[in-house]
């Protein structure tokens, strides 16, 4: 990996970084509806707000100032960590995000783990004995994860796994045992596109010349398959991860309401719904950095796992 | 010892497809021994591939459906897996053709090397975490003893720098280099039978005199038995003791080759020679055989080569085609054999000779 490589990269990213936060701050500028006149009538029980405290609430909130200030404004706060306050508890934005944050990344990579540990070992079975009873049970499998909703699978799982079978809690957060149903929730569905992209990817690898010298060596069939076909089959399967982060972020969303855990998804959606925009703005912000960041890993593990790529992706 | 080395008999491979069965190999018999190079040579589609990896049984998806294979008394096509896997590992090396594919490009080449030293050194069983260099489980001091014995092999197949070179990766090294290491690879083993399946076919001409050379060395230095498979007549003539003319999966001639390519008795070698550049005069346009390789799927009940031939008669389309012995070792499957000579070509006064890569400067 070469240094200007690198830095060019980083470049690349810090421009996707400033086109997330115009687009995540101007949102607030093309949503119908008034801020300070809806959190006002809010406020006032219903009543209708006097222009005056419109305006007042205007000033206070830096809401009167033209889009390009407001702007500088915020992004000069939020370099130095300060996201502004939520118009109702005028609590940080930061703050509530700490709170909620842990709670997310737990089970972001609680599902992430269970999708791999099921994808994996599903996609090879696949690949080796393809067209075999095993391929067509994965496949199938495979099928309804990919089909089944979140929250209908939430549901399904409260109900037999927590009401019938006791086994986990219903809903709230705490130790692993509140993870458990969440993260098999959201877990599964990814499980479904890993497994049938490593089932592909292998597929494709197990046909190479290389495949074959490895067994010419006399190697077990089982260090052919994990040692030189799969770290070949690797790189789409990484990249595949990476963007399913998307999927996490946004099913957490609806698991974290399911499931009533409190988290970044259940933020957001309460924010969204009270017009609490420095909420939204700053957990949006966050999901996109998250998001360019994860992708920015993922290209680094590229020349890890396949020397002929260099950094980013361009073949040497 | 009485037994060769390698005795193929009757061998038959099949794909099923869509199309059909398709009869790759197709009664195939030969043997190789200790000490000695045997040529298969035929055009692409002629079977020569699937007859390689049948062999070490690597066929799949084809089936072997009837014959034997015979290594060192053991029959391998009935032996189970683990025995295969033991024979593949120590008795018998493959290098295939091209090897810009046949290493593992995310592996470094002193790794592959070295899997294939300790896949010899050790009776145990391989293990999975061992060999995928998990820290605990890692046996490390027989890696670092087999990377050592790696080194060695890559020098000697003369790869220069081994020390450094054997954590490159494949990628960074030369077409020719990479064959030697392919070639360190097989040898890891100290096999005594090597099958080189179309090994020169992607490199250049000095690189493939180079490990043409090789081959020869090994033969005399270490008796190995190697098979070597190619469509290049010069390769064969400039490397092998006998060759094997292989057609849609049936042996049509074989024997010591300078007497199946100087005299050859079966109709389809002589237009395989036909077509060698070496063969035509100066301005003459290279000829190339008329119709094309026969449709293996369903196989033949009579002489492949009938459609082609221009001595067939109706007996060559009545059933299979019996094999006589001319002269010593010297076998072809062909009623019609031995041929009268060749029919004088007004250009052409020498008789067919094959292109010859080694001595290429003598025309």
């Amino acid at each position: 990996m070469n240094g200007w490589k690198l830095a060019r990269r980083v470049a690349t990213m810090l421009v996707v970084l400033f086109g997330v936060s115009v687009l995540t701050y101007g949102l607030i500028f093309v949503t119908p509806g008034d801020p300070a006149r809806t959190i006002l009538t809010q406020q006032m029980g219903g009543q209708t707000p006097s222009q005056e405290a419109v305006e007042q609430f205007r000033v206070a909130k830096g809401l009167d100032d033209p889009f390009p200030v407001q702007y500088a404004r915020w992004v000069e706060n939020a370099v130095q960590g300060d996201l502004g306050q939520s118009y109702y508890s005028d609590q940080a934005v930061t703050a509530m995000i700490a709170t909620r944050l842990p709670n997310t990344i737990a089970l972001g990579v609680a599902s992430m783990l269970v999708a791999v540990a099921i994808a994996v070992p599903a996609g090879i079975a696949s690949a080796v004995e393809p067209g075999s009873q095993t391929d067509y049970a994965a496949q199938f499998g495979a099928l309804v994860g990919v089909s089944m909703p979140n929250f209908w699978l939430g549901y399904l799982l409260i109900i037999v796994c927590s009401l019938w079978l006791d086994l986990f809690p219903v809903a709230g957060a705490g130790g692993l045992e509140y993870l458990v149903l969440p993260a098999l929730t959201l877990g599964s569905g990814m499980a479904a596109v890993i497994a049938r992209l490593v089932r592909t990817a292998m597929l494709d690898v197990l046909d190479d010349a290389y495949i074959r010298t490895a067994r010419s060596k006399g190697l077990r069939e089982r260090i052919v398959v994990y040692k030189h076909a799969l770290r070949n089959a690797l790189v789409p399967v990484v990249t595949i991860i990476g963007l399913q982060l998307s999927y996490v972020l946004n099913g957490a969303v609806v698991v974290e309401v399911v499931f009533q855990r409190p988290g970044l998804g259940t933020l957001l959606v309460d924010a969204i719904f009270a017009r609490d925009y420095p909420v939204v703005q700053g957990v949006t912000l966050l999901i996109g950095v998250i998001f360019v960041v994860t992708n920015f890993a993922v290209d680094l593990t590229y020349s890890r796992l396949d020397p002929r790529i260099d950094f980013g992706g361009e073949p040497t | 010892m009485s037994d060769p080395l390698l005795r193929v008999e009757d061998l038959q491979t099949q794909y099923h497809t869509t199309r059909g069965t398709v009869h790759a190999v197709d009664g195939a018999s030969f043997t190789v021994d200790r000490g000695e190079i045997v040529g298969i040579l035929g055009e692409s589609g002629s079977g020569k591939s699937v007859t390689a990896r049948s062999i070490c049984r690597l066929e799949d998806p084809g089936k072997i459906v009837d014959g034997a294979v015979t290594f060192d008394r053991t029959d391998l096509t009935t032996a189970d897996e683990s025995t295969l896997r033991r024979i593949r590992g120590s008795d018998i090396s493959m290098v295939f053709q091209d090897p810009t594919e046949t290493l593992n490009p995310v592996s470094s080449v002193g790794e592959q090397i070295a899997e294939a030293v300790r896949i010899h050194d050790t009776e145990e069983r391989q293990r999975l975490l061992d060999y995928l260099g998990v820290p605990l489980f890692r046996n490390r001091s027989a890696w670092s003893d087999a990377h050592e014995r790696a080194i060695e092999l890559m020098d000697q197949m003369d790869i220069p720098n081994p020390e450094s070179r054997s954590s490159a990766y494949p990628h960074e090294f030369s077409g020719g280099l990479r064959q030697r290491a392919v070639l360190a690879i097989a040898l890891a083993s100290e096999p005594s039978l090597l099958i080189a399946d179309e090994p020169t076919t992607a490199l250049d001409t000095t690189t493939q005199a180079d490990i043409l050379r090789r081959f020869r060395t090994l033969r005399d230095e270490r008796d190995l038995g190697i098979l070597l498979i190619s469509h290049d007549i010069g390769v064969i003539a400039q490397t092998c003791d006998r060759v094997v003319v292989l057609y849609g999966g049936q042996v049509m001639e074989s024997g010591p080759v300078e007497t199946v390519l100087t005299e050859p008795a079966h109709p389809y070698t002589r237009a395989l020679l036909s077509c060698s550049v070496r063969n035509s005069e100066p301005g003459e346009r290279v000829r190339s055989a008329d119709g094309s390789p026969p449709d293996p799927v369903g196989g033949h009940v009579a002489c492949p080569f009938a459609d082609r031939c221009q001595y067939a008669t109706p007996t060559c389309r009545e059933g299979r085609i019996p094999t006589t012995e001319l002269d010593d070792g010297h076998r072809v499957a062909c009623v019609e054999a031995p041929l009268d000579a060749p029919a004088e070509s007004p250009h052409r006064r020498a008789p067919p000779m094959p292109d010859g890569g080694a001595d290429r400067d003598s025309i």
